[in-house]
Formats: C-alpha cells, structure tokens, sequence
C-alpha cells in the first residue's frame, strides 16, 4: 500500500491500514524511544503515547517530508513531553563553570553495538541523555534544544558536555569489566 | 579534542542510524484500544460483541419475556369474560383528592361510592357508550343508601349526564364492617389493614352486583374496578387510596372473573438480590478489560431510603506480556571449504576451486514476547445507600457508596514460548502486577419491575471509579481505572 493509501485509510479510521503503518514505523521508533528513555517501561510509555498522537494528528501531516520523519519528530516532542512533565531533571550549570575531563585520544564507541551503546545511553541522568540524544543523534541545535527544554543555549551545551564526559566513563568502565 | 567528540559524535549516530528494537505487543494494544475508542461505530461493534453486550441483550430479553408473560396471563384471564383486552385509557375520578380525614364506616349511615372504570374505546360498546356520553372522560358515580343504589353517568366535567336509581335486594352483597371484620380472620389480612389501620373503608362489590346496578358497564371492557366508599358526611374529603383496594386480594376473590391488573405486590423492608454485573473497566493509557461480578446482596428499605450490602465475586481477565530470553543453537554464517585446485591447461591456466559450503553454527541469543490471560478474583463487599420512589409495579432507584475489593485468587499461566529447541535464559515480566486490594466507589441508577409480591426484577446501570490504581507499578498509580456496566438480578422480597 503506498503511503498517500496509507494515510488516507488511517484517516478514516481503517483499523488494518492503522495496523499496518504502526507496523511500519514502530521497530525504528521504539529504537528512538528506548533512547530516550531511562528504561523500557519509560520507553512502552512513550512509544504508545507517541503512536495514539500519531494516529490523532495525522491529518495534520502536509506530505512536505517523509511520513517516516514526522512520526520520529512525533516521537522526540513526546519524549521530551514525558521528561518534562516528570521534571526529574534539572539544568542548572553554565558552561563557564565546567572543568571538561580530557577525552581519550581514540574513542572505545566504535567497538560497542548499537544495544550496548543504547544501554549506557540509558544510565545517563535524564537531562544529560535529553539533549545528547537531541543534539548528537536527532541533529537539533543548541537553541532549538534550549526553545523545546525551556533552558539556556549555554546550558544545553553544558549539559552535552556533561553527558559526553559521563558517557566515555561509562564506555571505559564496560570495557574494563 | 573538538574534532574527537566530532567523531565520537559521528561514530554514535552512524551506529543508531537505521536501529530497531521489537516492542511489546501491548502497546498496539493499547494504542487501538485509544484510537478506535472515539469511533461510535468501534462502540457499537464491541458492545455487541463484548459479554457486556450479551449480558445487556439477555437480561433484557429476559425481563421483556417475563414482563409480557405477566401481562399476557393477565389479560387471558380477562379475556375470558371480556372479548376485546384493548385498554386505552384509565378514567379518573371527579373530585379525587388526597386522604385527609377518615370515619369509621357506619351501616347504618348513608355513603356514596365512586367506580372506577376502564373502558376500552375501541369495544363497539364503548363507541356506543360513547355516542351516548360526547365527553371525553366518563365516570360512573353511584350512591349507596343502604340497599338503595343511585347511579349517575356523569362526564368529567361533573355534569350528570344519566342518573338512575335500583333497590339493590341481596343487602349481603354490600358488605359491612362487620363482615369485613369476619373476612379478616378468613381471608386475607389486608382487610383489618384497612379498617382499623389506616381507617379507610371497604365496600366490596362482585361483578354481577356492578352489572345489576349498573347495566350499562356490561357491554364495556372492564379491567379494573376500583370502589371508593365514602361517608357521606365526608363526601369530598374521604377516599380510599386506589393502592389501598387494588392491593386488597379481599375484592380480588369477591370479584374472580375481574384480574386486577393494578397488583403491584407486597412491598416488604427486607430484599435479597442476586446480581450478574459485566463490565467494561477503562484504564488509561492500556487496553480495556472486562469484568464478570457475581452479586448476593441484602437490602433493607425505610421510608424512601434502602441500605444495601453484602458479597460477591468479580472475575476480571487481565493481558500479562513476557519477554522470554532464550538461546538457540541456529545458523550464523556459512564457508566455502576449497577440496581441491584444478588448473585450466587450456584456458591460459586459469584455476578452478572446487569447494564444499559448510554452515556455521552457534547458540545465538534472542528474546521473543509471549502473552498470557491472567484471571484475578476478587472479593467484593459493598456498602450501599439508596434513594427510591415506587411506581405501581416498578420503582427507580439510585444509589451509591464505596466497595472494598480483596484480591482472592489469581491465576497467571506460565508464558508459552513456541520453539521446542532452545534454551531459556530468562524471563522478564511486562506486565506490572496487580494490587491486593482496592476500593471504588459505586454509583447506580436503575429499575425494579415487582413481578409478584416476593419475587422482582432488577436492570440496574452502574459507574464505578476506582480511587486508587489497581496495579503495583509505581508510575501507574496515578492511573485510576474507571468500570461501566450493567447490573440485572432478581429480588426476593421477605
């Protein structure tokens, strides 16, 4: 079924073409959302929130770009929803106040998986993961992660800063167990 | 060290750049359960095809058949005497008014007595009663001098429109207080009720006696007759109640071949009840589940106000999804193992491999879902309080209160897993699990239909929210579920 049928039939609410683009798109953006959250409980959350927001507003896709790159940036406001309603995290440290650690010449990354790679990602705080999945994998700026978090440009730098420093002890750490 | 997170940057994106992982099959779930809940049509198809619906449709059936059957019985009796059972309208009494003082009846002293009729329009003899009396409502007044009778056909609008007077010979067929008093002991019970009681007062007059006196009601279509005696002295302060004489079997038995169709049943303090609920519980953000609630309740009516309580059972079904971590010994790769070299002399000695594919195997590791139905019986206990008004046979209610649920039983199957050749690592549950008790309160709003003086049925919607989450999981308890269902039971009155 080509997309434009897809959508069509979801918009009136055809139950097997709902099935069938949830099908579609769920296995890469369950991946998103696992990223996103802290562990695969938080993640079913997301991912179902995501998907009924999805389904409720897809008549407000304007074809411009990918269905497959509205559904993930559905997923992303979702998620940074989730955390901003929790408001577990906090941003606090400007990025004048921080010491970064030095960073190993060649980086371990490379020799882990996509899994375990999105574990460790997992163990980070909740505002350091936030704006390193933003920033270093869905490509968002600084200010547009500063605009959606309701935080500083420098603050969301000095959370990343954080989060890379954090990350490469937790990478080195696995490694040496 | 710019250019190193730069790299670092890179080599991470690459890396999550096309990654999937398998989600649990409960957010579907979950997700069409939200997104097809606002469809009218989505409603209607699972009510139907929900135990809820089914539930809906045999009570009503149920209570349809036993309504009609009442009825029909009713009207076959009837029919015997009375060819046409039509009934259209119910002709009421001029000057009726509430009970404000009463006199004991004196035999001696002159009364009047009111008759009630109904009449069937569509008989030819109520067309032709009709010709006779234009008035819409028509009403048949008679006074009683002792064994001297005073007839007056009279519109509603009290105009005597045909009076007739009889001397009534059998003076045994005008009972008094007295032989009212004898019936008592013999007969039914009611009858001191309203004598001394509630000093209302009784005159009973079989059929033949209100054929005589009056014989134009012959050729109507009597279902009900309903006399009021009235001292004269009181004339228009004093009626019987219409409840008072139809729930008298007293003129029932004076009067066989007339069914009084106005036998609404003995209302008593004390019920029991024994419900079947289903029910459709919501929780947000999951899958609706379904419910079954077996209910033995007592309930004691004062005034206008019952209090209820007592057991039951409820069987909710509950989704649980697992993930099963196994490994499995499968095929990881394959290579081509070179048995021998054989060089072209011809072909400018180009060499030949000949080679054998060999498959590479190992234990790989995997996690697949399995789900499983889980039933939870609960222990329900519910303190009711309640509002009611009768309505000849029926009455409406509503009630409400809290009811405590005690987690009684449980049965969570072992996940199933479909590989035969693997080996299990573990398992995760999902699913979170269930509370050990819970408490909702309870609101209903409903119907009772009193089929005799003991038995009575009851279709009954109800609401009932939770006010805490019924699950162990520490993010959902904020999540109250909330159950709409409907209760139908019988009442056994004592």
């Amino acid at each position: 079924m080509e997309q434009q049928e897809l959508i069509e039939k979801c918009l009136k609410k055809n139950s097997k073409a709902q099935n069938l683009l949830y099908k579609r798109y769920v296995s890469k953006m369950y991946g998103v959302c696992l990223r996103f959250a802290k562990d695969k409980m938080e993640a079913d959350d997301i991912c179902q929130d995501g998907f009924i927001k999805v389904f409720n507003n897809l008549g407000s896709f304007r074809h411009e770009g990918s269905l497959e790159g509205w559904i993930r940036r559905t997923m992303v406001n979702t998620a940074i929803n989730y955390y901003k309603k929790s408001a577990k995290y906090a941003f606090h440290l400007d990025i004048n106040e921080i010491e970064i650690a030095g960073t190993t010449q060649e980086s371990p990354v490379d020799r882990l998986s996509a899994m375990e790679l999105m574990e460790l990602i997992q163990q980070l705080p909740d505002g350091y993961r936030m704006v390193f999945n933003l920033n270093v994998i869905e490509g968002y700026t600084h200010k547009e992660i500063g605009d959606k978090l309701n935080i500083s440009e420098n603050t969301s730098k000095s959370q990343l800063s954080r989060a890379r420093v954090a990350l490469q002890k937790l990478i080195k750490k696995k490694h040496n167990t | 060290m710019i250019n190193d997170d730069k790299n670092s940057d890179k080599i991470i994106k690459e890396k999550f750049e096309g990654f999937q992982a398998n989600p649990p099959g409960h957010i579907w779930r979950n997700v069409k359960g939200t997104i097809a809940g606002g469809s009218s049509l989505f409603i209607i198809k699972e009510f139907f095809s929900s135990q809820l619906g089914a539930g809906i449709s045999a009570a009503t059936g149920i209570a349809i058949a036993l309504i009609a059957y009442n009825v029909y019985t009713g009207d076959e009796e009837i029919a015997t005497d009375i060819p046409d059972k039509n009934i259209e309208k119910v002709v009421e009494l001029p000057g009726e008014s509430d009970i404000t003082s009463q006199t004991e009846i004196n035999n001696d002293k002159t009364s009047t007595a009111f008759v009630e009729l109904i009449e069937d329009k569509k008989s030819d003899a109520g067309a032709s009663l009709s010709q006779e009396s234009p008035g819409d409502d028509i009403s048949a007044l008679r006074s009683v001098k002792g064994a001297e009778v005073e007839i007056e056909i009279t519109e509603r609008s009290n105009d005597p429109i045909n009076t007739e007077t009889k001397i009534i010979d059998d003076q045994a067929s005008i009972p008094n207080k007295e032989n009212l008093a004898k019936l008592k002991a013999t007969q039914y019970y009611e009858a001191d009720e309203i004598i001394s009681e509630d000093q209302k007062q009784l005159t009973k007059y079989n059929e033949s006696f209100l054929k005589e006196v009056a014989p134009e009601i012959q050729n109507l279509s009597i279902e009900k007759i309903v006399v009021y005696n009235i001292p004269l002295q009181n004339q228009n302060t004093t009626i019987v109640t219409e409840k008072s004489i139809s729930d008298s079997a007293l003129f029932a038995e004076l009067a066989p071949p007339i069914q009084l169709k106005d036998d609404y049943g003995k209302r008593s303090n004390l019920a029991f009840g024994v419900f079947y609920t289903p029910e459709r519980i919501y929780y947000p953000g999951r899958e609706d589940q379904r419910s079954n609630t077996f209910d033995v309740n007592g309930i004691y009516y004062f005034s206008d106000f019952l209090v209820q309580s007592g057991f039951g059972i409820s069987i909710v079904e509950d989704m649980c999804d697992y993930n099963v971590n196994y490994n499995k010994y499968e095929i990881v790769g394959s290579y081509y193992e070179v048995d021998s070299l054989v060089f072209d002399s011809i072909n400018n000695g180009n060499p030949t491999y000949i080679t054998t594919l060999h498959n590479v195997y190992d234990s790989v590791n995997r996690t697949c879902e399995s789900n499983t139905i889980n039933k939870y019986s609960y222990l329900r206990i519910p303190l009711i309080f309640g509002y009611r008004k009768e309505f000849k046979r029926f009455s409406y209610f509503i009630k409400g209160g809290p009811v405590l649920n005690i987690l009684v039983k449980s049965t969570e199957p072992e996940p199933y897993y479909f590989a035969s050749d693997i080996s299990v690592q573990h398992i995760d549950r999902q699913s979170p699990g269930r509370i050990k008790t819970y408490w909702q309160l309870y609101l209903g709003v409903g119907l009772t239909y009193q089929l005799s003086n003991r038995f009575g049925l009851l279709v009954e919607p109800t609401a009932s929210y939770n006010l805490s989450s019924i699950y162990e999981r520490n993010y959902m308890t904020s999540k109250r579920p909330y159950s709409l269902g409907i209760r139908t039971g019988i009442l056994i009155s004592f």
